[in-house]
């Protein structure tokens, strides 16, 4: 099944953080779970913001996640066993995400964001 | 269903990212299944305007 090899010249990437991977090889497994809450507020000094993940429920909800309702026949050959890259030059790498060479098994990668934005009303209108 | 795939050649030049963010996958390889899923909610509640208000929880 998997008979290639990825061959990268290089691979450059200036951050790496929040608990992201760059994985050089092959995976078996990749699980990758981000809450965020962004909180945009003005305000002269800065002060802790008290929010709770579970005051929304967005990170509640679960996925609806669509169902193989019928059996799925794969047949993979490669006469050509190589993935070949040149150069790779990437900035960030944030919030568990993962950059990999190489082989995965199975992936599941989740997301969730609740945005707040707190604008001051302007006196002038 | 029947999905059958030939691999030739497969070359690749530069690659430039500028970020990989928020739960993404970039990956050069095979891969068996992936499963992403992204949610985030700009309602218009979470747009507050006015006077200073303490955060309300629900939302």
């Amino acid at each position: 099944m998997f008979s290639r090899i990825s061959k990268v010249k290089s691979l450059l990437s200036d951050t790496v953080s929040f608990s992201s991977t760059l994985q050089i090889g092959d995976t078996s497994y990749i699980d990758g779970i981000s809450l965020a809450l962004a909180v945009q507020k003005k305000s002269e000094t800065f002060h802790s913001v008290d929010i709770q993940f579970d005051d929304y429920d967005i990170f509640k909800k679960p996925f609806y996640i669509p169902r193989l309702n019928e059996p799925v026949l794969t047949s993979f050959s490669n006469p050509n066993p190589f993935i070949r890259v040149g150069n790779i030059n990437i900035i960030g790498i944030s919030s568990s995400s993962v950059v990999g060479v190489g082989n995965v098994g199975h992936a599941r990668m989740e997301s969730r964001v609740k945005h707040i934005r707190e604008v001051p009303k302007r006196d002038t209108d | 269903m029947e999905f059958n795939v030939t691999n030739h050649q497969l070359c690749v030049g530069d690659i430039h990212i500028t970020g990989v963010a928020s739960s993404a996958l970039f990956l050069i390889g095979d891969v068996q299944t992936v499963q992403l899923s992204s949610a985030f909610d700009t309602p218009p509640e979470s747009l507050i305007i006015g006077p200073f208000v303490p955060l309300t929880p629900k939302g």
